[in-house]
């Protein structure tokens, strides 16, 4: 929700509120990503790409256990890993940072 | 608080397809109004009702920046970015007010003004409408670069270099021919080379000035609309934004070319255009207020009457 509220909050409520009338809930228990991401589309179209990028640019700064695999392009931007930034979609590279937290935390269990 | 509602519990007036079909009624209506009424006046009239309308919308499009101004106060991105659109049109506003007041003070008649929209040899000095245009032109810039760097990411590096490059090309050709037919048409002076130079190098920079930031401005406004333009709630404000920066663009080139030409007769055509440019950019804002301000007081009423 920071990068929304990023917007300004007003702007936030409003779009959550838009996406609340599709179906979409934002709730911690009830979130899904794909689900978001298809509402954010549906409100912003191809805009969505870059609000998505910010978030996952805000998770991954998140992620102190990514450091050592990740590295950083000519623009300052956080990359995944050896994977091109630009060939992959922001829903792909948020999921596939998930994927990647879900993987270590079994790995330490 | 967020009231949480189903689509089918939601009135229309929060549908944003159920209001673009009323906003595009209400503007084609609005400018059909108005233009109609120009042209159903005396012609020795026109220019005078024209500009007056223009004075009118452009009031209206202040006064709805300035009701989002209020809500969203500076929070956040677009609270800075409309913030400074806001600042922009009242800039807008002021020079025409300020270039009514000035044509009255010389003419003693509300006719042509001075600026984009003027005619005659009066507009070839520098004024303070002038100034406080361009200041306006700032304003407006720093809205559409900034919403196109937040949306860089979505869109493609081709249709950016195509945009900037087809824009270059009209500005370029645009500014040789204002420059040929000002050196055909323009004012001569008497007084010495120096002076000659420098007055005549100031209007010319005045006469192109207008359409050339016009023109830059179009850039980013496309850049943003070829990245939203699916959007249900990104597609009408940016088609109607961009739609206004091109029709004020053709007004100011339109009004160009007959200053420069020495046509005073038929401005009041142009001040049309303006007419319209004001109301979509009007109705952008007020599309923006509805639907990207939220509302709980509003919200929670018609959830409450909907669900009796």
């Amino acid at each position: 929700m920071e990068v929304l509220e990023g917007l300004g909050e007003e702007t936030m409520q409003a779009i959550l509120w838009q996406m609340s009338t599709q179906g979409v809930s934002c709730a911690p228990d009830t979130f899904d990503l794909h689900i978001f991401a298809v509402g954010m589309r549906d409100l912003f179209g191809h805009g969505a790409e870059s609000i998505l990028e910010e978030i996952y640019q805000n998770i991954v700064c998140r992620l102190e256990t990514f450091e050592q695999t990740l590295s950083y392009n000519g623009f300052g931007n956080v990359g995944g890993g050896s994977t091109d930034c630009m060939s992959t979609s922001a829903l792909q590279k948020i999921q596939s940072i998930i994927g990647i937290t879900d993987g270590q935390r079994g790995r330490k269990q | 608080m967020i009231v949480n509602l189903t689509r089918t519990e939601t009135s229309n007036s929060l549908s944003p397809d159920h209001v673009r079909k009323e906003l595009r009624m209400m503007l084609l209506a609005s400018i059909g109004t108005m233009n109609l009424f120009v042209l159903l006046v005396a012609e020795s009239q026109r220019a005078i009702i024209s500009h007056w309308l223009v004075l009118v919308c452009a009031a209206a499009v202040v006064a709805v920046s300035v009701v989002i101004m209020y809500r969203q106060k500076f929070k956040g991105l677009y609270g800075r970015t409309y913030g400074a659109i806001a600042i922009g049109l009242l800039l807008w506003f002021s020079a025409e007010v300020v270039s009514a007041c000035e044509q009255y003070l010389i003419t003693n008649s509300l006719t042509a003004a001075r600026g984009p929209i003027a005619s005659g040899s009066a507009n070839f000095q520098p004024s303070m409408a002038d100034a406080i245009w361009l200041a306006g032109y700032g304003f407006f810039a720093y809205f559409l670069f900034r919403i196109m760097i937040h949306y860089s990411k979505s869109i493609k590096p081709q249709m950016l270099i195509l945009i900037a490059a087809a824009t270059a090309i009209s500005a370029l050709v645009l500014a040789q021919s204002i420059a040929y037919y000002y050196n055909l048409y323009g004012p001569s002076s008497s007084s010495g080379a120096s002076a000659v130079i420098s007055e005549k190098t100031i209007s010319l920079f005045l006469k192109i000035e207008y359409p050339i930031l016009d023109l830059l401005l179009i850039v980013p406004a496309l850049v943003i609309l070829s990245g939203v333009k699916d959007g249900r709630l990104t597609s009408t404000p940016w088609l109607l934004l961009s739609a206004a920066v091109l029709i004020l663009a053709v007004g100011d080139i339109g009004n160009i070319y007959l200053s420069v030409l020495g046509v005073a007769q038929n401005h009041w055509m142009w001040n049309m255009l303006a007419t319209a440019g004001y109301l979509c950019i009007a109705t952008s804002l007020f599309w923006y207020n509805r639907f990207f301000i939220f509302d709980v007081k509003r919200t929670v009423r018609i959830w409450q009457e909907s669900n009796r």
